[in-house]
């Protein structure tokens, strides 16, 4: 069997989507995780990769053993080779790969947006925000008017990665419940978000 | 040959360079239509295909696959692969495809490090935030002397889209930040990069 560690933060959303994918593969008994102290001389990923961030995955174990990866997007894709949970593929590998990478780019301008929010007042670039929101606003409208097509199939990836995307959002720019004027998206989020694989890994 | 897809970037987008490098490489420039856009405008063209408006993004306008939207440079990489004759930069399966995975989202890592650095100083000067700043040198400067020690790795597999990558960020380092030349402590790293610079390829998209 594949023994893997899976380094992490609790409120990492890109980190987050690693440990849905182990869970809902079924593959998280394998799985060691490690809450990694970033940002401090003590960060357990430095010892693992140079670039010191989470997600990052280690496999202990068998053909790849002494494999390091980095970036989410290729340790689901390492992860959901395993196990025996329903498959995380979609309907067809393009146009679900290319609803990954949409939610990627989707959940980068939350991250940037929420990581300039919590910096001190007075450092914080009002164009940059502006411009994020507008992105974010965009990509809102955009989901409400796909949700037949996120709905056509019970989980996989990329839905997987626009669910915690819109779970960002919800905990990262307060005040602004996106909820409200996107209400069959905010169906389609509440189906996913009661997962026990999202529930196990709210962000705290 | 009728154009099969359109890629869309920007001439100084490190990430749009990758894949406009393996365009280039695999020789399918006829099949690839190469298109410069302005981003953070309204008329940005890849709002016509996604609400993301970044780049790049790859349009395949005939195939099987018409109508597909791909964002992120490593899909769009990974797309690239499919087209033309040239063997696949990715290999097929095993572990030296996941060797070449790890090493592909090291250095994608990395270019991000860079990339949100040179973005906070695209902000006015009284927004810009030094601990942030430090923090993402700090990682880059890192990552550069790792990859001095690993100079035989990445010398033992002539071009991949790891290599390329890892040849970017090199270059968009020296490209940003000319002041912080990382190359006089790195001299075999630096060998490596400089052969790599030398290529058509990373002239012919030169930033």
């Amino acid at each position: 069997m594949h023994q893997m560690t899976l380094y992490h933060t609790p409120t990492s959303p890109f980190a987050r989507k690693a440990r849905i994918v182990a869970r809902e593969r079924g593959v998280i008994d394998d799985v060691t995780e490690i809450h990694a102290q970033i940002r401090t001389p003590q960060n357990e990923v430095l010892a693992i990769s140079a670039t010191g961030k989470v997600p990052a995955l280690t496999v202990d174990e068998g053909p790849d053993k002494g494999l390091v990866l980095v970036e989410s997007a290729m340790i689901c894709e390492y992860l959901s080779q395993f196990g025996n949970g329903p498959s995380l593929a979609g309907s067809a590998p393009w146009p679900e790969k290319a609803l990954d990478g949409y939610a990627h780019a989707f959940l980068d301008s939350i991250a940037w947006r929420g990581r300039d929010s919590r910096r001190p007042d007075g450092e914080r670039s009002p164009s940059f925000m502006a411009l994020e929101a507008e992105r974010q606003a965009r990509c809102l409208a955009d989901l409400e008017r796909r949700v037949d097509e996120l709905a056509a199939a019970e989980i996989s990836l990329g839905r997987i990665l626009v669910a915690v995307a819109l779970d960002f959002h919800l905990l990262r720019i307060a005040g602004e419940d996106w909820r409200p004027a996107h209400p069959r998206l905010a169906d389609w989020h509440a189906r996913m978000a009661a997962r026990p694989s999202f529930v196990a890994t709210t962000p705290f | 040959m009728s154009h099969i897809a359109t890629l869309l970037h920007s001439p100084t987008s490190p990430f749009a360079r990758k894949a406009r490098i393996e365009i280039i490489e695999r020789s399918i420039e006829d099949l690839v239509r190469q298109v410069a856009v302005s981003v953070r405008v309204p008329e940005n063209e890849v709002l016509l295909h996604n609400p993301t408006g970044k780049v790049p993004a790859l349009i395949v306008g005939d195939g099987p696959d018409k109508g597909l939207v791909l964002l992120e440079s490593s899909l769009i990489c990974e797309y690239l692969d499919t087209i033309g004759d040239a063997p696949p930069f990715l290999p097929a399966e095993g572990p030296a495809r996941w060797r070449e995975r790890a090493m592909d989202a090291y250095a994608h890592a990395l270019m991000d490090a860079i990339a949100w650095r040179t973005r906070e100083f695209r902000k006015p000067e009284e927004f810009q935030y030094r601990p942030f700043i430090a923090y993402e040198f700090e990682r880059a400067e890192r990552c550069f002397d790792d990859l001095e020690s690993r100079v035989d790795e990445l010398a033992a597999i002539p071009l991949t889209h790891s290599r390329i990558l890892l040849a970017i960020c090199l270059d968009y380092s020296l490209f940003r930040f000319p002041d912080l030349d990382w190359r006089p402590s790195r001299p075999r790293l630096a060998e490596w990069y400089e052969a790599m610079a030398a290529r058509p390829s990373f002239i012919e998209t030169a930033p």
